[in-house]
């Protein structure tokens, strides 16, 4: 029964990783009966042939079939080897079986063969075995010698006919088989044909039967009978049939079944589905001496199975050893290791599940020697490379084994300081018991995981070199795959054991860089555990800052019990008192973890201060120790700056650029769990094409990334994130300290103090809170805070209150000190000098406000109010300032009043003195006329400078005057208008005309309403005086016009307003002027000052004001004769008399005046002018007359003129120029200076008069005079009369006229 | 290191910053509160597990990675969802299919939350709705 095992065995102990052929092995056994001689002859050729030529295997259940090759084994034919019923076994027993004879007699076939046979076809049959051959070997050397033979047939048919009923292909013939020739070759080939296809078919037949059986067993597994055990064996077989073929997958497949189906039990137990055999595996572990890897097959622990005898480890262990070893047959060796790492959690997973009580240490230790001997059968089948480039596999292995080691070491004592007390040692002795004895395939090696374990727990040095190793190399591989959390957590438990050990300077790189790693991924628990390990580390390092500063980051750390928290907190409280008395030593740790800086408040809110200001400014500071702490000082240090940017200094700008509120929050930094802080940056992802240069067809196009040197940087070696210990403290000269502070946990209100010093900025920059030698530092107060300091001159602004300040009235002006850096004593003063025009009115008691420079943000209450006094002299206005303290405004007002000074008459009363319409009309179109202003100087002297401040005051007067000379007859009014151009009503009272010159024949008798009168806004009022002389008149009249005026809206003004004055002249005619010649070149000389831009005004003065009654114009419209009335349409006759008023007088001296001694006559033209269409002028309409210079002389025109409109209407205008005719020397000189004469004429007549003209030469006027086409010819010129030397007397009549009596349309014009 | 207890499952939802941004532990009816202690090496375990869901998102096409990792009694399984948020389970009773329905409803119940605009993703997940509905399904899944 052990030789086909045996057999197995040789086989599957080839070398391993052969390289397989495409066709397998069949190892088969056939058993031989007949001519044992015989067969000894055949079998070297025959064991040689058999394997030569592949087979062909088809399979069932569809499987694809496979090419083998066969190989036999033979053995001698005994009833004992067929299988009895029952028999489960598949390869115990021949599967062909053959009987060889060399019969060629038949008298000795019949003798003893056919017998022979008859005998071992019944025993085959009684074994139900169908499967056999007779072979018949013929030798042609036999029959040579036996010549009595029967032909060869015979004895081949005799048989196939005695036993091979219908199966004539069981008797085979082999010839000759020891010859060498063709005949032989080719019975032969025939010969392993048939026997291949024979043992196949018997193959097969045995393994479906097999497998069904097999099939039927499994089914059967619910069963109370059933044992796995059994079962295991049977499903083994199959195993090994497919081994035998070389079909190690199908082997593989079947552990693995039974692996599956065991696993399904062991879960089903533990879910209270218990099967009765599963109890057999619940002993309790007595032994553990891990995985036999190195064996095929453990022979020792299959017996164990298959006596049922085998613990979970054992039968574990065993089935595991089998895939182990197909799994290196297919060349998979890092499946063995995974499957290893699996197999030894499912089997400590399967022990506590099936409750299996289990020694302590017991697992460990089997674990960690399964875990080296998976390691050391890999790497015994694998070379370097391979090992190196699948370290990935075995990690999992090594990390496991270092696990499991430090365990037992824990668990022995091995890792104390003091080593291993009695207890450990028993407890060892009895870990070691367990191991049993080295195997032997082991024990001649030097190195094997029983020797390795039994030497780590032999002491506590050749643990520590052991685990050391272990732990070493571990890190190493995970690290060398990039598993760098898995080498973090191996190094931190080699940490806690060096530091179990008391080597803490071993320990500490490993926290820290287990810290590192946890806190940048921001994972709480594991950084708060490692952070404490890496305290109790430093402690023991002496390392004072960094265990001060972990102990801060602890004592805040919310994970740790309050307990805890208080301890750290303590700890760096009791390092703050016992060092107290070493000055100088200082420990300067983040702030961060001790408190953190919530807001910070200002006051003054925009954190603006004046220099020598007061600024306080409150922060919130967050403790984060668990207890309060008492802290000596907190400081916050400044950096001061002077801004270059001056105009960034004024208190205004400042005031708009802060936040307005003075709150600065900050963010929390860090909340109770780190956040990840190394978030990579975004891909920058772009395109890339790669054009052929021949075609410009796309020949490659890609993506690259632009950034991968930040992306790909190793992520370990990035910024470190635990604030480094060495924060830069700064050494500023400005600080703000706050001392003796007492901060609870949790919000704390800090408030510092300070009183600004050089105007400038000042920056927040670090924040130190010192408790002792320990000063908490926060190195950068972000965002940044600042504060401003400014300093500012006194400043002086006098402004009027109202818009604009007007003259006459008292008016306001506003007063404002700003002190900015001054302070005001008792006894300063602002020295005004006085203006004459202007006078300070001072009375009773002055107020000023006094309130802080801050405005805007500061309470109503900080200001007050002041008196202050007004002191006047002749020169200068004193007024004295009250006591102001610097960076304050005092503002005050003062009542001015600006005398109103005479306006100096100014010619353009003169020209608006001719009220006529159209001219008035283009008054208002101009606009409002502006108020005349006047501009006062006032020099003030301030306290705090030796300059005086100069400041123009504008007043503007309020009225604007005009006057104008009017006619009736011969009388003469001069009329004043006085017009209000303020926004201000005013009463007028006592007006007043007074001739300057105090003519004394001449009298001015107001025709003017006496009483007050009342003058609004933008009005005007009128006065009226007659102007009476009795004897000859002056040739001037000097006015002057006075009026009081008041606000009509004040109720009483508390002192007495001067009266607004106006003076005028009004020039007669009488003056006596030179001669006429020099006249006109005193005219061209005027106009080439007017064309140079200057003299304008003089003209005024120049040319004379006339105001004595020439001539009197008498109109008269006549009906036609015989009519009562003019009728519309009808010519009616216009009468014009132009009657002198005086004789010979100095105005009529010029170039119209001819005659002799006693005659002279003046020329005139009159010209008739119906602006209103009303009236059509027939025939001339303007004419020049002679008019005798003499008193009394009438010239009469006549006229026909023809009425348009019924109705009353006003005469047409009649008007009258002085006629010039032209002199031969004066053409001369215009000839000279002809740009003169081009507008000759504009220059006398107004030019709405040219417009006139030109209207009545549309109507065939005959006038010409004005147009300046006769260029160089000799010009006569008209020249208007002044005013008042024309009256026109029939100025204001009204002629009825009728409409015609044929109209059907009556129209009416009433005007 | 063999702790006695068992039936307990640890949760723990990573960000991409490899933070913990949700966790949980599921323990079986009527154990004790474990001592406080072993919480910290739940969170030692699972991080140390990225490192092999890192290697395992890349070798399957499943957002289930099922077991990635053991440590001691220990089984680690992973879901990677698809925005790249790794869900982790730490075990010692092996129940695939309850973990993998558990990851994918909390999935579910991860993406309703994670729509919401004032959650910022990876930032801790402080919602008590949110813990409240993982227990439930915690318990639906893995406890019964």
């Amino acid at each position: 029964m052990k030789a086909p095992l045996q057999n197995l065995v040789s086989t599957v102990m080839r070398p391993l990783f052969t390289p397989l052929s495409a066709a397998f092995c069949l190892l088969s056994t056939c058993s031989c009966a007949g001519e044992q001689n015989l067969f000894t002859s055949i079998y070297p050729t025959l064991s040689q042939q058999l394997p030569r030529e592949p087979m062909e295997w088809r399979r069932s259940y569809g499987r694809a079939p496979k090419m083998i090759h066969l190989e036999s084994n033979f053995v001698q034919f005994k009833e004992e080897l067929l299988p009895k019923e029952g028999n489960k076994a598949l390869l115990t027993f021949p599967f062909l079986h053959i009987y060889w004879t060399e019969c060629c007699d038949t008298e000795v076939y019949k003798a003893t063969v056919k017998d022979d046979l008859t005998k071992w076809q019944n025993v085959l049959k009684a074994h139900g075995s169908v499967d056999w051959l007779i072979v018949v070997v013929e030798n042609d050397a036999k029959k040579k010698n036996k010549t009595n033979i029967l032909p060869r047939t015979s004895i081949v048919d005799k048989i196939r006919n005695d036993f091979c009923n219908k199966q004539s292909d069981r008797c085979v013939v082999l010839s000759d088989p020891l010859k060498d020739s063709s005949r032989t070759q080719e019975s032969w080939n025939a010969f392993l044909t048939k026997l291949r296809t024979l043992l196949l078919m018997s193959f097969t037949k045995n393994l479906g039967k097999f497998e069904d059986d097999m099939r039927t067993l499994r089914e059967k597994r619910t069963e109370p009978g059933w044992s796995f055990c059994d079962y295991f064996m049977v499903q083994e077989e199959l195993a090994f049939v497919f081994e035998m073929l070389q079909q190690f997958e199908d082997a593989l497949v079947q552990y693995d079944e039974l692996d599956a189906l065991f696993s399904q039990y062991v879960v089903n137990f533990g879910a209270g589905d218990g099967a009765n055999w599963l109890t057999f595996f619940c002993q309790p572990v007595k032994s553990w001496n891990g995985l036999v890897l190195r064996k095929p097959i453990d022979m020792e622990k299959r017996e164990l199975v298959q006596r049922r005898e085998a613990t979970l480890l054992d039968l574990r262990s065993y089935l595991f050893s089998r895939q182990c070893t197909l799994l290196l047959f297919l060349q998979r060796p890092w499946e063995v290791a995974q499957r290893a790492l699996e197999l030894l959690h499912s089997c400590v997973q399967e022990l506590r599940l099936l409750e299996v009580s289990v020694p302590p240490g017991a697992l460990d230790c089997w674990v960690f020697l399964s875990c080296l001997e998976v390691l050391q059968r890999i790497e015994g089948c694998c070379d370097r490379a391979q090992i190196d480039s699948n370290i990935a596999h075995m990690v999992g292995l090594w990390s496991y084994a270092t696990e499991k080691l430090k365990s037992l070491g824990y668990l022995c004592g091995l890792v104390s300081e003091k080593g291993p007390d009695s207890e450990d040692l028993n407890r060892t002795v009895d870990l070691l018991a367990g191991l049993g004895a080295e195997r032997p395939e082991t024990a001649n090696a030097a190195q094997s995981p029983y020797k390795k374990l039994k030497e780590a727990l032999s002491s506590v040095e050749a643990f520590e070199k052991h685990y050391l190793d272990l732990s070493q190399a571990t890190i190493e591989m995970y690290t060398s795959i990039g598993r760098t959390r898995s080498a973090r957590l191996v190094g931190k438990d080699l940490a806690e054991f060096h530091m179990r050990k008391r080597s803490p300077q071993k320990a500490e790189s490993y926290l820290q860089g287990a810290l590192k790693s946890y806190l940048a991924e921001g994972w709480a628990l594991p950084v708060t555990h490692t952070r404490k390990q890496l305290a109790e580390c430093q402690k023991h390092l002496g390392q004072v800052e960094n265990y001060l500063q972990t102990s801060s980051l602890l004592a805040s750390d919310h994970h740790l019990t309050e307990e805890e928290r208080e301890y750290f907190c303590q700890e760096i409280l009791s390092f703050a008192r016992g060092s107290a008395d070493s000055p100088g030593h200082k420990v300067v740790l983040p702030m961060h973890s001790f408190a953190q800086l919530q807001d910070l408040l200002f006051d003054p809110p925009n954190a603006v201060v004046h220099a020598g200001g007061i600024l306080s400014l409150e922060m919130t500071m967050c403790s984060q120790m668990p207890v309060p702490v008492q802290v000596d000082q907190i400081t916050v240090n400044v950096h001061f700056s002077i801004e270059k940017n001056s105009y960034r200094k004024t208190a205004e700008w400042l005031t708009k650029h802060k936040t307005p509120n003075g709150i600065i929050h900050f963010p929390a930094e860090g909340s109770p769990l780190p956040a990840a802080q190394n978030s990579l940056p975004a891909l920058e992802l772009s395109e890339v094409f790669e054009r052929s240069p021949s075609d410009n067809s796309l020949s490659t196009a890609g993506i690259i990334c632009r950034n991968v040197h930040m992306l790909l940087r190793r992520q370990e070696s990035g910024s470190s994130l635990e604030v480094p210990s060495g924060v830069a403290l700064e050494d500023g000269a400005h600080v703000l300290k706050c001392s003796s502070v007492t901060l609870e946990p949790g919000a704390n209100r800090v408030a510092f103090r300070t009183q600004a010093k050089e105007p400038g900025t000042y920056t927040l920059r670090q924040l130190c809170a010192t408790v002792g030698p320990v000063w908490f530092v926060l190195p950068h107060i972000y965002p940044i805070v600042q504060y401003d300091v400014y300093s500012q001159e006194p400043q002086l602004h006098v402004e009027p209150l109202a818009d604009s300040l007007l003259a006459g009235i008292p008016q306001k002006v506003k007063f404002t000190v700003t002190t900015g850096h001054y302070t005001v004593k008792n006894g300063d003063s602002l020295q005004l000098s006085n203006v004459e025009a202007m006078l300070v009115l001072c009375q009773g008691e002055n107020r000023a406000v006094i309130y802080s420079n801050s405005r805007g943000t500061v309470q109503a209450e900080e200001s007050h109010t002041a008196v202050f006094r007004i002191q006047s002299s002749d020169k200068v206005t004193s007024i004295g300032l009250p006591a102001t303290p610097a960076y304050h405004v005092i503002e005050f007002e003062l009542e001015v009043l600006s005398l109103p000074s005479a306006p100096v008459c100014s010619g353009e009363s003169a020209t608006l003195g001719t009220p006529e319409p159209p001219r008035k009309q283009k008054d208002r179109q101009r606009g409002a006329p502006c108020m005349v202003t006047t501009d006062h100087k006032v020099s003030i002297d301030c306290p705090w400078s030796i300059y005086s401040t100069v400041i123009a005051l504008t007043f503007n007067v309020p009225f604007r005057t005009t006057h104008s000379l009017l006619s009736a007859g011969t009388r003469k009014y001069i009329q004043v208008c006085v017009q209000n151009l303020s926004e201000l009503d005013f009463q007028l009272a006592e007006s007043n005309l007074v001739d300057t010159r105090d003519t004394a024949n001449l009298q001015l008798t107001p025709l003017n309403v006496p009483s007050p009168q009342h003058i609004h806004s933008k009005q005007s009022v009128f006065f009226v005086w007659e102007l009476k002389w009795t004897q000859e008149p002056p040739p001037a009249l000097h006015c002057q016009f006075s009026v009081g005026f008041s606000p009509a809206s004040e109720e009483r003004l508390r002192i007495s307003l001067k009266p607004y004055t106006y003076q005028f002249q009004v020039e007669s005619f009488f003056r006596v002027t030179a001669q006429p010649f020099l006249l006109v070149l005193e005219n061209v000389r005027l106009r080439r000052l007017e064309s140079s831009g200057q003299g304008f005004p003089k003209t005024r003065s120049l040319w004379h004001e006339c105001w004595g009654t020439l001539y009197n114009v008498k109109a008269e419209v006549l009906p036609p004769v015989g009519a009562e009335y003019c009728r519309t349409g009808s010519l009616c006759s216009l009468e014009v008399s132009i009657t002198r008023l005086a004789d010979l007088l100095e105005v009529d001296r010029d170039e119209a005046l001819t005659g002799s001694d006693e005659y002279f006559c003046t020329k005139l033209m009159y010209e008739v002018v119906d602006n209103s269409s009303n009236w059509a002028v027939c025939g001339k309409s303007c004419g020049v007359i002679s008019m005798p210079v003499a008193a009394q002389a009438t010239h009469r025109v006549h006229m026909e003129v023809m009425p348009l409109f019924a109705g009353y209407l006003p005469l047409p205008d009649v008007r009258l120029f002085k006629y010039l005719p032209h002199h031969s020397a004066h053409s001369s000189q215009l000839d000279a200076d002809s740009w003169i004469e081009n507008d000759s004429l504009s220059v006398d007549k107004h030019p709405d008069d040219q417009l006139d003209c030109s209207s009545m030469r549309s109507r065939g006027s005959v006038y010409s005079a004005s147009s300046g086409e006769h260029k160089g010819l000799p010009m006569p010129r008209l020249q208007a009369l002044p005013t008042g030397q024309v009256f026109n007397s029939s100025m204001g009549t009204q002629v009825l006229v009728i409409p015609s009596q044929d109209d059907h349309v009556l129209e009416v014009s009433v005007t | 290191m063999l702790k006695t207890k068992s039936g307990s499952f640890y949760f723990v939802i990573l960000g991409h910053h490899d933070n913990p941004a949700f966790e949980v532990e599921f323990l079986p009816a009527g154990k004790a509160e474990p001592k406080d202690d072993y919480h910290h090496l739940n969170q030692f375990i699972a991080h140390a597990a990225l490192d092999l869901v890192d290697e395992n998102l890349w070798l399957s096409n499943n957002i289930y990675l099922k077991i990635v990792d053991k440590f001691n009694e220990w089984f680690v399984s992973a879901f990677v969802t698809v925005s790249h948020l790794r869900f982790i389970m730490l075990y010692d009773i092996r129940q695939e299919d309850g973990i993998k329905n558990f990851f994918t409803d909390v999935y579910d119940l991860y993406i309703k939350f994670a729509v919401n605009p004032f959650y910022e993703p990876n930032s801790p997940l402080q919602s008590s709705a949110f813990d409240r509905k993982v227990r439930f399904l915690g318990k639906k899944h893995l406890l019964s």
